[in-house]
């Protein structure tokens, strides 16, 4: 008898137990900003938050929590703490929880499984891909209710948050690599200036590599790492488009692909695919063992945010200059050219606090967040009104970039949904044939036939 | 069902329950979402056999298929032959065996991620230890996980430092193989290698089986140390390793679900790895039975 009694309490509290967990489960994949929901958030949150010791220290009982993920780490990350605490103290309405997650996997796999973020950066070329799956929430009725002001925003950089005629992120930056060249060793090998057409990188990189007994590079001389900056931005830079005008057929077999995929092969047969291979992979991007911090690479296609990092971050006393990505020989009317993408910030479909998002982002979108932003990450604004802000003159290589963003020349990458998978055959093709695997006319066929199925 | 059953039952409904929510219920909605164009975000739309026949025309999905076989038809006899030579030298008289036996054993503690890392150092290309050792002796000096025709080989070599588990199990069994047997086969005038061959390896041949099993089904589904090889260099980009020759089954299987949202490719692609698990499985205990030997008459 006894035992019977014991075991139903068991069942009972097993099954309550398993019901309640599945119910839960449910709240938290529905959208309302409950409590409880908005509680569970901020808990996954709630250890970086901890790190943030900010000036608002106080616990915030009232606020609302809105978690936010970042992609970005280190100094940077940091950053966007400060940012984070500057929006907590400036109003009493919800509590942003920042955590680093530098990886967008894992901040996707957070949104599907329900228990994401409510609000995350990400990149204009993933925007299309996401909001096609209704992953992203769209901002249209946020903006139109706040009257929100986005004319002074660079359109190609809104657009970039655009999929179907809704706005459903918004640009914070706009992003385009320049040619960063180490200016001692350019001196040292006796080249005057950057080069400023295909035939003139070439040269250039051949006079200044500088090999080891063993023929493994020890100074590299072409912009070769890291490779997936130069593959679709030097394919715009020699006046390829990876779309028709009509935006009906992919066309990832343009003259300036093939351009670039040449270009590569000449200079790695020169010093040896192998050796080259070698040297990208030892090198690690924005890191102690990056050869451009080392003073070995002589070239680098890069965007704004490296400046900032030599010189604000890791203080490092590099002479360097920025000069226009080289253009076709021959083809004047075509300098200035590469590929526009941004940084974004979006709320997910299944956010918990969707409202609190939007503050945060519209705080962090107006003129005044945006400069502050783009000042700590040394970026160019998506909105242009405030380029003549005294704050912004001192990031590092501002008025290259500034100058360099009026040229027609720029282009973006073709937003469509599955555009994830196209940039990816397109590097793959790319990486065969600078690899000696193909030729430059076999790879873009090869993209064509894969990517004839992606634009529905 | 009487009163008994009933009480068993109710104390077994925890994992019951748990089994039927977590596991069962799962493992139907990937063979029927096999079946539908699925996002996570909106409802699954009934596609019939379109993944299936998606994936029969995607070079990727061949290419870690290839990738994968390559791997499991290499690694699993190398692990193996390896764990058993070690476990085996773990199981002499020698002064210090205990120390040796952690040593072996310590490699399997540290998590997969670490391991990577720390491999990917030690086989750099440019600054890495092996290839210092390697220029000393005069030996070419590969790249090895950038360069496509040695990157798995990278994987495999890094793979016989974690095979302490292994080790472990036949130590175990080898332990067991009773001494008569050797001493008689040493009257007969049995060398050593015959006496491997004729009583060491019968002996523990139905350890050698599970083991075998265990490997190919563990290669089939290998992804954290590719994982981490690829996406140490990527930039935020969806890659499979230089020219994709790492690109794993389980790793592009991750792609597809939560990089391009395709769960039900995905879960076709899991349903497809299970059948060919099944099916190599089912291949090995065939052959099992000419080459196991349940001894031992207990």
């Amino acid at each position: 008898m006894e035992k019977r009694k014991i075991a139903t309490v068991l069942a009972a509290a097993t099954l309550a137990a398993t019901v309640s967990a599945c119910s839960s489960n449910n709240n938290d994949g529905n959208a309302s900003p409950s409590a409880s929901a908005g509680a569970s958030a901020g808990s996954s949150a709630s250890a970086s938050a901890s790190a943030s010791a900010s000036a608002s220290t106080q616990p915030a009982k009232d606020k609302t929590p809105v978690s936010f993920w970042y992609l970005w780490g280190g100094a940077e990350g940091e950053n966007v703490e400060k940012l984070i605490a500057e929006f907590n103290a400036s109003q009493d309405l919800y509590e942003v929880k920042g955590l680093s997650v530098p990886d967008v996997q894992k901040v996707v796999v957070g949104i599907s499984s329900g228990d994401g973020p409510d609000i995350t950066d990400n990149f204009s070329n993933n925007t299309a891909s996401y909001a096609e799956k209704g992953m992203l929430e769209p901002l249209d009725a946020y903006i139109k209710k706040d009257n929100y002001d986005l004319s002074d925003f660079v359109p190609a950089a809104l657009d970039g948050g655009k999929y179907d005629g809704k706005q459903y992120a918004l640009p914070i930056n706009v992003n385009f690599n320049l040619l960063f060249y180490n200016k001692k060793l350019f001196a040292d090998a006796g080249i005057a200036e950057p080069p400023k057409t295909a035939d003139e990188l070439l040269a250039d990189a051949v006079k200044l590599t500088k090999v080891n007994a063993d023929k493994t590079i020890d100074t590299l001389g072409f912009p070769d790492f890291p490779l997936i900056y130069y593959t679709t931005g030097m394919s715009m830079a020699f006046g390829g488009s990876f779309i028709s005008d009509d935006g009906k057929t992919l066309t990832p077999d343009n003259p300036g692909t093939i351009e670039a995929i040449k270009l590569m092969q000449d200079y790695r047969n020169q010093f040896g695919v192998g050796n080259i291979v070698k040297f990208n992979a030892a090198a690690k991007y924005m890191d102690a063992t990056d050869p451009m911090f080392l003073g070995k690479q002589a070239m680098r296609i890069d965007g704004p945010w490296f400046g900032n990092t030599v010189k604000n971050v890791l203080k490092k006393d590099l002479d360097y200059g920025v000069a226009p990505l080289p253009g076709p020989a021959g083809h004047p009317e075509l300098a200035g050219g590469g590929e526009v993408s941004s940084s974004t910030f979006f709320i997910p479909s299944n956010a918990k606090n969707k409202d609190g998002a939007w503050a945060f982002m519209s705080w962090l979108m107006s003129k005044e967040g945006m400069t502050k932003f783009n000042s700590m990450f040394a970026n160019l604004p998506a909105r242009t009104s405030v380029y003549d802000d005294p704050a912004l003159q001192s990031i590092p290589d501002f008025k290259a970039f500034a100058d360099a963003a009026k040229s027609p020349n720029l282009k973006a990458f073709p937003v469509f949904s599955g555009q994830t998978e196209y940039g990816k055959l397109i590097n793959d093709e790319f990486e065969l044939a600078v690899g000696g695997k193909q030729t430059a006319e076999e790879a873009v066929k090869h993209m064509k036939d894969k990517s004839a199925g992606l634009l529905k | 069902m009487n009163k008994n059953n009933l009480t068993g039952f109710v104390f077994a409904s925890p994992w019951i329950i748990g089994f039927l929510a977590f596991t069962l219920y799962p493992l139907c909605a990937s063979l029927y979402y096999g079946f539908t164009d699925f996002n996570v975000f909106q409802s699954p739309r009934f596609v019939g056999l379109d993944n299936y026949r998606d994936l029969m025309g995607d070079d990727l999905f061949w290419k870690s298929i290839r990738n994968t076989l390559y791997l499991t038809v290499i690694s699993t006899p190398v692990n193996l032959i390896f764990a058993l030579l070690t476990a085996m030298l773990l199981n002499t008289r020698i002064r210090g065996l205990s120390v040796y036996r952690t040593v072996y054993y310590i490699p399997t503690i540290i998590p997969l991620a670490a391991t990577s890392l720390l491999w990917m150092w030690i086989m750099n290309g440019q600054y890495g230890l092996l290839n210092k050792l390697l220029g000393w002796v005069g030996l070419p000096q590969p790249g090895w996980f950038s360069d496509p025709a040695y990157s798995k080989m990278s994987l495999i070599l890094m793979g016989l430092w974690g095979v302490g588990n292994i080790i472990i199990i036949f130590l175990a069994s080898l332990q067991e193989v009773p001494q008569s047997l050797y001493e008689s086969a040493s009257i007969d005038g049995a060398g050593g290698f015959r006496k491997f061959r004729h009583i060491t390896i019968h002996w523990i041949s139905p350890i050698i089986l599970f083991q075998l099993i265990m490997q190919v089904i563990n290669n089939l589904q290998y992804f954290t140390q590719a994982y981490f090889v690829i996406s140490s260099s990527n930039l935020n980009q969806v890659s499979g390793g230089p020219e994709n020759s790492l690109l794993m089954y389980a790793v592009y299987l991750y792609q597809n679900a939560f990089i391009y949202f395709k769960m039900g490719k995905a879960s076709a692609m899991a349903w497809i790895l299970f059948v060919m698990a099944g099916i190599l499985t089912w291949i090995i205990f065939k052959s099992s039975k000419r080459w196991v030997t349940y001894g031992g008459g207990d």
